[in-house]
């Protein structure tokens, strides 16, 4: 586009206007992808929630750590401290499991 | 007695010594490469990286090696540098990095969270204003030249991103190769330095003490879906950034479809690791006295502290904005993550936002913003790449 441009050919004002330009192109594609990310995910959830729906005998999900009771309300904070240690400690992501039930003796 | 003499007269006039002697820049570089390895063996800044490039950079500056002469057909002779470098000049070595870098990244916490990506594109803004910064400098600073093109080969020493501030130099700025991936690898090793002052300048301790819900969980399905579909979407709107947003989707789905364990397993671990040795050897031997030691390079290494600082501070006025359009949900802090860097600008924010509240764990809200400068830097690269390259 602007091949062998010199900085007095292009400006401050050129400038200008080129870094206006690239920030609304890194929103705008980065907005689509947020955007396409949003309809996937409802895409993916209607199409397994029917098959759930469909099909009830479908295999397992991952194995909990702990029991599949939900968790209470006021856990939040000791669920977030229990997840970022597992993750840390298994070398894992927080998707690839999910804290169901703490239990305390 | 005489022939003696002669003969080890000959040798020593033909050694490095005396190259080193009639050019002392090339001693000052010897003594800046033995420093650079220092930093890297015995202070463990970024050292898988630091220490093949300060290797290759004391490689280039011992005299008469001719290990970068140019292949020369009718002699059968070629330099070994020279032939390695061929992966930087063509761009080959950072998409590879790339691949290796997809398949370590867990997508999910930004496919749970989509609006991270707005913080990984706000984090963009050191790349125009260090872009800026150079031209304003050629136009105004005598003594001192950057071609538009290499203004924005230094800009994106901003996106934190290495690889991608390698690729736009091969494509844009080839001279100022070695100075741009220096000033980007140590500023992203300098991350935990940089980032926390800016951080406490431009937050509230109210606003860093906030805590966010706990992520949803991501099917398998959407991240399978999700780097088909970002190759699909940003190749055909930037082509440009089809090496990098290309390799990075491609390791990613090796490692989230399931099928291709040992693809995966290879791209992050034995392809990255070998691709890195050339890589770094590649970069730092084109970091020649001549080359490197000018006004240049000093200006390139401010424009990229400026940089890496306004990507911070665009992140982090987005991550207010955020704060305060959600009603508080959401932790400013998170938006310096958008800086890649990847894993270590969302450390910075798990530690920052953590030292306000011990009970605060930010680092997965933090990895969503930070996988998506990965791809902001990425665009805006491709944008770069496409706005002042060839064609």
């Amino acid at each position: 586009m602007f091949y062998g441009i010199t900085a007095a050919e292009l400006g401050m004002a050129g400038a200008l206007l080129v870094s206006v330009c690239g920030l609304i192109v890194v929103f705008m594609m980065l907005a689509l992808l947020s955007l396409i990310i949003m309809l996937t995910s409802k895409l993916v959830n209607a199409v397994e929630g029917k098959a759930k729906t469909t099909a009830p005998v479908a295999s397992k999900p991952a194995a909990a750590p702990t029991a599949p009771v939900q968790p209470a309300q006021d856990q939040d904070e000791l669920v977030a401290v229990l997840m970022a240690a597992i993750a840390s400690e298994s070398d894992s992501s927080p998707d690839s499991f999910r804290i169901t039930n703490i239990q305390t003796h | 007695m005489s022939f003696l003499i002669e003969v080890i007269g000959k040798i020593f006039a033909s050694s490095g010594f005396v190259g080193i002697v009639q050019d002392w820049r090339y001693g000052l570089m010897l003594v800046i490469a033995c420093v650079l390895l220092y930093m890297g063996i015995v202070k463990g800044f970024e050292p898988l990286l630091l220490v093949p490039i300060a290797f290759g950079m004391l490689l280039a500056n011992l005299p008469f090696t001719g290990l970068y002469n140019s292949l020369d057909v009718s002699n059968s002779t070629v330099g070994f540098m020279w032939v390695l470098s061929q992966g930087v000049t063509y761009a080959i070595y950072p998409s590879i990095i790339f691949m290796g870098i997809g398949a370590m990244t867990d997508f999910g916490p930004l496919i749970a969270n989509p609006i991270s990506l707005m913080l990984g594109a706000a984090a963009q803004l050191g790349i125009f204003a260090a872009f800026m910064g150079a031209v304003a400098i050629s136009l105004f600073v005598p003594g001192v030249y950057f071609s538009p093109a290499e203004a924005a080969a230094i800009g994106v020493i901003g996106g934190a991103d290495g690889p991608t501030a390698i690729l736009t130099a091969s494509k844009l700025a080839p001279d100022l190769l070695p100075a741009i991936a220096i000033a980007a690898y140590s500023y992203m090793a300098l991350i935990p330095l940089i980032q926390p002052p800016v951080m406490k300048l431009m937050t509230t301790p109210k606003e860093r003490q906030v805590k966010m819900s706990q992520l949803r969980v991501v099917s398998k399905a959407e991240k399978i879906i999700f780097p088909i579909a970002v190759t699909i979407i940003v190749v055909l709107l930037i082509p440009d950034t089809a090496p990098l947003i290309g390799m990075l989707m491609l390791g990613n789905l090796f490692r989230e479809c399931g099928v291709t364990e040992r693809l995966s397993d290879i791209a992050q671990n034995g392809l990255m690791n070998i691709v890195t040795i050339p890589l770094g050897l590649s970069v730092g031997f084109k970091a020649s006295a001549d080359k490197f030691l000018t006004l240049e390079t000093l200006s390139i290494v401010l424009l990229g502290l400026c940089a890496f600082l306004l990507s911070t501070v665009g992140g982090l006025l987005l991550g207010k904005i955020l704060y305060y359009t959600t009603g508080g949900k959401i932790n400013p802090l998170i938006g310096s993550a958008g800086v890649s860097a990847v894993p270590m600008a969302a450390r910075v924010s798990q530690v920052v936002g953590q030292k306000e509240n011990p009970s605060n764990f930010l680092l997965m809200h933090a990895m969503g913003p930070n996988v998506a400068g990965v791809i902001g830097s990425a665009v805006a690269a491709g944008f770069m790449i496409k706005v002042f390259g060839i064609g």
